[in-house]
């Protein structure tokens, strides 16, 4: 058997749909599937989980700076990128010890560039870096990514998009 | 405490727990399949990158029992750090989540000294049986589990009795482009073989190509894993009953060192001691080294088969190299999971050092696997950064590979003799060290990985060569493809167990998983673990008087 045998796609569209538990058809579905909509709708974001409300609002503006908007794609703001951060950092959540680095230097990044901030405090830096990226890049269930934000900025389909796709068939080269 | 009787206990339901089981329960033996994890679900596990079993940055993929699974690690300064561990938890263990390559080993794989000679500072040995012995189970677990694949083109692969049993996946516009470089390089491109479905296959659904398939658990279950292939029909036959959350604590061994049962722990802390006439240890090369060495009795001190010194001992992992770029256009299209062509090239008689490796196209990344690798022009943030991860998600390149490691005496594992776990036990930590030769093998195949990536045409290639000199371990424990700490053998001061699997000291107590691996192969070794688990079942079925059933 060669390279090019096609291999069949057995299940319809319409299965794979139901199966991954989306409730209406359409792109839109693609996006937002019934995680997304259980973690969006989980009620009003203040009060935070862990930062406080100033605090919050430091990590956005410098996440902002490391993820801005563009004509392509939301930046870390609209991605609520500082909201990924808050949940991970909340009691019994895996980040949550980073709460304290956070609450040293997010009192005293005020005013500063993120370029200043790399410059004087590279470690810190580092960490915020690391987690503005995943909440950014990672799949929403996690947080951030809001409406797949990042996802759409690679093109990369939702998931139940993909689930349609043969190879040979995409005709996307 | 409860006290309960059964003919066969199984522990560990991953690969080898659930052939095994299979294979007893089918020949009406009644059999306990304990499984500490639970049973994986889509929608707990889902599309969650950052708590998928390869990336376990938040929380461990399936098997989130936190401290109920922690191990650790010693360092080369006298420290000992907990680490968590990669490994799954759950009914099907890491066949739920794995990327699913479905490899037989090569003949030369199953006799490296005979093939290499003595190699200084290893234990390299022979198996105790040859690739012959084992083809009719590696075709067992192809059928039964279900492997998509096609050899031809690999004239390196051992001989097959029987086509696979379904047809190759179409390879992706990567793995084409591997394909056609390697091929006009004099190279032996051939399709990767999968635990996946190309056509349905006994009952479930063909892949319907996800992006992201290694690390989590498959939708419509077109991945095959033990969970929804042999352990579903083991349950089917009626003698099979399986427990999860339950942990095994100990191999109960009587003061005359007979083996008689298991304890376990429930979900609800209650112990429980279940007499059996058999024994089979099937949980992963780390937890059923573990086991011997806690199960300490009177005739056996150090742990339960292990008067020798030798459980815990040779094992290895795989180091992986890779070499990874940027084409000038877009190569990735909305089908997944990547992952087509692969070349056993280098697996063996290289210049200048033994052994050698595989390199084939991997999985797709996810854009935040991505957004940590760039062009060294590019800033790792703001605008450009954006714009990079805009352009290129597309256009990654990337090769990679696993080495065989050079097995060694000191490469082991121990039980920490300080820190505890959740059931009281000592935690496993890894000692020693990776061979020297590993280095060269590691250098020799990231270079040749960095060549095809460049007659790909990838840029900016940035080559892995799986970390510094000498580290600790070699991969040995911690990170995935664990074996080797129970080998089988023909002496029983040098090996575990005998060339059915079945532990030297006792005549009622099996191995069935990757630990009894001599060596690891330069390939994922889960289906050599599957076709093993076959053959040992059916060892111990075709002489089950002996061990009074």
């Amino acid at each position: 058997m060669g390279p090019q045998k096609r291999s069949t796609c057995a299940v319809s569209r319409k299965a794979f749909l139901g199966l991954s538990g989306v409730v209406a058809g359409g792109f839109a579905a693609g996006w937002f599937g019934v995680e997304l909509v259980e973690y969006m709708g989980s009620g009003p974001e203040t009060p935070w989980r862990s930062l406080t409300e100033d605090e919050a609002k430091e990590f956005d503006r410098l996440a902002e700076e490391l993820i801005p908007a563009d004509e392509f794609a939301p930046g870390a703001h609209d991605a609520k990128v500082v909201r990924f951060i808050d949940w991970q950092m909340a009691p019994g959540k895996p980040y949550e010890k980073d709460l304290e680095i956070y609450r040293k230097f997010l009192a005293l990044t005020k005013g500063m560039g993120a370029a200043e901030v790399e410059k004087k405090f590279p470690d810190f830096f580092a960490t915020l870096l690391r987690h503005v990226r995943q909440g950014y890049y990672a799949h929403p269930v996690h947080g951030g990514n809001f409406a797949y934000a990042s996802y759409r900025l690679v093109g990369l389909p939702g998931p139940t998009v993909t689930g349609r796709n043969v190879p040979g068939r995409e005709n996307h080269l | 405490m409860i006290r309960e009787t059964t003919d066969a206990v199984v522990v560990g339901a991953g690969a080898g727990g659930g052939c095994a089981a299979k294979v007893l329960a089918c020949a009406g033996i009644k059999t306990l399949l304990l499984e500490r994890g639970e049973w994986a679900k889509t929608d707990v596990n889902g599309e969650a990158d950052l708590s998928s079993q390869r990336m376990p940055l938040l929380v461990q993929g399936p098997g989130r029992l936190g401290t109920r699974t922690q191990k650790c690690h010693a360092y080369d300064n006298g420290r000992w750090g907990v680490v968590v561990p990669w490994n799954a938890a759950c009914v099907g263990s890491g066949t739920v989540t794995y990327g699913a390559m479905a490899w037989r080993f090569m003949e030369v794989d199953f006799h490296l000294k005979s093939h290499y000679g003595e190699i200084p500072d290893s234990s390299l040995e022979d198996w105790p049986i040859s690739y012959d012995e084992l083809e009719p189970y590696y075709y067992q677990a192809e059928c039964e589990v279900g492997v998509a694949g096609d050899n031809t083109g690999n004239p390196f692969a051992a001989p097959r009795k029987q086509p696979f049993p379904m047809p190759a996946f179409a390879l992706d516009p990567e793995s084409q482009l591997m394909w056609d470089v390697t091929k006009k390089m004099g190279l032996h491109p051939f399709h990767c073989s999968f635990l996946r479905n190309s056509v349905p296959h006994n009952g479930r659904p063909a892949c319907i190509h996800q992006h992201f398939c290694v690390g989590f658990q498959c939708p419509i279950d077109a991945k095959n894993g033990t969970q929804n292939t042999v352990i579903p029909v083991a349950l089917k036959s009626g003698n099979c009953e399986l427990r999860v959350r339950a942990m095994v604590t100990e191999l109960l061994v009587d003061d005359q060192g007979r083996l008689h049962g298991v304890k376990y722990v429930d979900e609800n802390d209650v112990v429980h001691l279940v007499e059996s006439k058999i024994v089979v240890l099937a949980a992963g090369s780390n937890e059923t080294a573990r086991l011997l060495l806690v199960s300490k009795s009177k005739l056996f001190p150090n742990g339960a088969g292990n008067n020798h010194d030798v459980v815990g001992r040779n094992i290895t992992g795989h180091a992986y190299v890779d070499a990874n770029g940027f084409l000038d256009r877009d190569i990735h299209t909305d089908a997944g999971p990547g992952t087509g062509t692969a070349i056993w090239d280098y697996e063996h008689d290289n210049e200048g050092f033994a052994l050698g490796g595989m390199l084939h196209t991997d999985f797709r990344y996810t854009p935040f696997q991505l957004s940590g690798r760039r062009n060294t022009s590019v800033p790792a943030w703001g605008r450009a950064h954006k714009e990079f991860m805009r352009q290129n998600y597309k256009r990654f390149f990337r090769i990679c590979g696993p080495i065989q490691q050079v097995p060694r005496w000191e490469n082991r594992l121990v039980l920490n003799p300080k820190q505890k776990d959740y059931w009281g036990l000592p935690f496993l930590a890894f000692e020693g060290r990776e061979h020297e030769n590993d280095f060269k093998n590691r250098i020799f195949l990231a270079n040749k990985a960095r060549e095809i990536a460049e007659k790909c045409g990838a840029k900016d290639i940035q080559c892995g060569w799986g970390g510094p000199k000498d580290r600790p371990g070699g991969s040995g424990g911690g990170g995935q493809h664990q074996s080797g700490s129970c080998r089988m053998g023909t002496d029983p001061k040098k090996s575990v167990t005998d060339k059915w699997c079945r532990v030297w000291d006792f005549p009622n107590l099996f191995l069935a998983d990757c630990s009894v691996h001599v060596n690891n192969g330069g390939m994922n070794p889960v289906l050599t673990g599957m076709a093993l688990a076959f053959r040992t079942a059916k060892h111990i079925v075709d002489n089950r008087k002996e061990v009074g059933m």
